[in-house]
């Protein structure tokens, strides 16, 4: 979101959102268009599909409008979005039928390294199957670093949590992927 | 049991399924839906509130406000709570040196859960604290270097190293830590998805490698280092099942209510009889309600701890040295947050948030007086400080090494409580450097690279 926001100078965009944030809704229709196309990316990362991604992105913009009046510093406003963005999609996959995750009975740990995921599939299919086993927190750690390439701190932030536990939670998460994928190519012999 | 194949994943790979699966623009229709409810829908007016709401002793839903990120003590709301207060964030101070005879108070008994199971609200009583003269032990190190994985004590003093053992290669990009047993006599290694991965005889120099199937839950070693707590889905609910370092189930405990998602690491109590776990719940509304629960190993119903109605968050949670407090924290670096380092008395359920300004991984002196914490990467501020347990005397004792990336965290005692071990590093690595420094100040010394440690 920051990224489809920076042809604006930051000046411009506080202006925007003080203004939005008082009740101007053309102040507020500007901001959600210049991020509306990087926000439905990442809801759609996260939750696999058009509508879904639409409902999820919707809903974190009114929510963001709603809210938009207790942003206590407006150069934070894609930090504060994203962090919204990411609670709708949770919710969203919440609403779902509960996603289990994969446990397996041998752990990744102690395993050698085996083949390249190319070597085995060749292309994105396995990995996308495995991904869709993992739960709504892991899918958007995973998609906030490798599809936003947002820092670990700015990951954080958006998920409501130290920096710390961010970090293990994105190695949990990346575990998780690596367990579910194994699991994936099992099925699949 | 039967070995499944396994992919070797790299990250290139993950950034083209994910871009593959995001698509490419939003549809045209979505922003004039958005506008069109938001010509429906008020904006809530009324200004930021922070966001520490403590339950009333009573269990009932009526919770103070804390009102403001200022510099002053706060109002409360009258009569519903007494006297909680919030602190707000302490000068620099400097403090004396501290002297290496300590005093350890008596532990308190843990709550027990399963025998109040609608608690009330009781007196902790005062700890006498006996004199002891405490001698700093070695550290239990875990250290990645040319040979794979290598597990020795460290005395951080003369830099007499004896080696335990090897752990097989393997790589991953974080998680690993090793933990003393309560006697010193064990330790425990985990690996890179936090599972644990071996037992290490310090007596015996041998170290024992593990059998437990990862589950992708945080494992949680009990105090004595024998059991392991992990969370388990059946059905529905989650629940902590505890097994023996063979992987057999010897505790089940009730499951948690319907919903709940666990949010944060398990934690034993220190008698080991119940477990910690935060979760959001329900997690579906905005802020979500956040709560606290104890879940004792004996399949006793799960009691409901804390409750906040803000996006209150228990990380890092550790038992005060006499039981009766846990300190967390809640040091989320956002624009609408404001949290850190803050306590629960465990008898009345009194919040207590210590510094509002970010600080994690808090942990108390073997004498419970002080608390040391991390605060942030990529902060002005980042480094690690010591405070009193009251959030008074703060002092901060490293500045952050260099650049944007490298942080210093995961801060440890010494026995004595002279010193405080630490890691440096980047905060994209688990494992960073090990440095020492004087609980009271003082320049960091490089012990071993690449390294985590205990002691």
């Amino acid at each position: 979101m920051a990224a489809a926001a920076a042809a604006m100078p930051v000046s411009t965009q506080g202006a925007l959102v003080r203004r939005a944030a008082s009740g101007d809704a053309v102040a507020f229709e500007q901001l959600v268009t210049v991020r509306a196309d990087r926000a439905f990316r990442i809801a759609r990362a996260i939750l696999g599909n058009d509508p879904d991604a639409s409902d999820a992105t919707q809903e974190a913009f009114v929510s963001a409008w709603r809210e938009l009046p207790k942003l206590r510093n407006p150069d934070s406003f894609d930090a504060w979005l994203r962090r919204i963005l990411v609670n709708a999609c949770r919710a969203q996959l919440r609403g779902r039928k509960r996603v289990r995750e994969i446990s397996l009975d041998v752990s990744h740990d102690r395993r050698e390294p085996g083949p390249a995921v190319s070597d085995q599939v060749g292309d994105t299919d396995l990995l996308a199957h495995a991904f869709e086993r993992l739960d709504a927190d892991k899918r958007s750690l995973l998609v906030l670093h490798y599809l936003d390439h947002e820092p670990v701190a700015t990951i954080a932030n958006a998920l409501g949590v130290p920096v710390g536990t961010a970090k293990w939670r994105l190695s949990e998460a990346r575990a998780a992927l690596q367990r579910a994928l194994s699991a994936e190519g099992e099925a699949r012999r | 049991m039967t070995n499944p194949i396994s992919f070797e994943l790299d990250d290139a790979q993950i950034e083209r399924m994910l871009a593959k699966r995001a698509g490419s623009e939003a549809p045209i229709a979505m922003v004039q839906a958005v506008m069109a409810t938001v010509g429906t829908t008020k904006q809530q007016r009324g200004g930021w509130l922070p966001r520490l709401q403590a339950p009333s002793a009573s269990g009932n839903r009526s919770f103070i406000l804390v009102a403001g990120a200022a510099l002053i003590s706060l109002s409360i709301v009258a009569g519903l709570i007494g006297s909680r207060l919030v602190r707000p964030p302490t000068d620099l101070v400097q403090v004396p040196p501290v002297a290496t005879t300590i005093t350890t108070p008596s532990p308190v008994p843990t709550p027990s859960p399963a025998s109040t199971p609608n608690p009330t609200p009781s007196a902790v009583p005062s700890p006498s604290p006996t004199p002891v003269t405490v001698v700093n032990g070695p550290l239990i190190v875990y250290h990645i270097g040319t040979k794979g994985i290598e597990l020795f004590t460290l005395d951080p003093v003369g830099g007499k190293r004896v080696t335990l053992g090897n752990l097989q290669n393997r790589t991953g990009p974080a998680g690993q830590s090793i933990h003393w047993s309560a006697d010193h006599r064990y330790a425990i290694a985990f690996g890179s998805s936090d599972s644990v991965v071996a037992r290490i005889d310090v007596g015996g120099r041998s170290v024992t490698p593990l059998r437990l199937p990862a589950n992708g839950s945080r494992d949680s070693v009990s105090p004595n280092g024998d059991l392991v707590a992990r969370l388990e889905d059946e059905g529905s609910r989650t629940y902590v099942s505890v097994v023996d370092l063979e992987g057999t189930e010897v505790h089940h405990s009730a499951p948690l209510p319907e919903g709940v998602t666990p949010v944060s690491a398990i934690v034993w109590s220190p008698d080991a009889s119940s477990l910690l776990v935060s979760s959001c719940f329900p997690c579906e509304v905005t802020p979500p309600r956040t709560h606290l629960f104890q879940v004792p190993v004996d399949g006793s119903p799960v009691q409901d701890l804390v409750e906040t109605t803000s996006s209150e968050y228990f990380g890092s949670m550790r038992w005060s040295p006499d039981r009766s407090t846990i300190v967390y924290t809640n040091g989320i670096s956002c624009d609408t947050c404001s949290g850190g380092v803050a306590t629960l008395r465990v008898a009345d359920r009194v919040l207590t948030q210590l510094t509002t300004n970010g600080g994690e991984e808090p942990a108390w002196s073997p004498d419970g007086r002080r608390i040391v914490f991390a605060r942030g990467f990529e902060a002005p501020d980042s480094g690690i400080y010591v405070m009193d347990a009251d959030g008074s005397n703060l002092i901060r004792l490293t500045t952050a090494a260099t650049g944007v990336t490298d942080g210093d965290r995961d801060p440890i005692w010494s026995p004595d409580g002279a010193s405080i071990v630490f890691s440096r590093g980047p905060y994209d690595s688990s494992m960073g450097d090990l440095y020492i420094v004087p609980a009271a100040g003082g320049e960091p010394r490089l012990l071993v690279k690449n390294a985590v440690a205990d002691w």
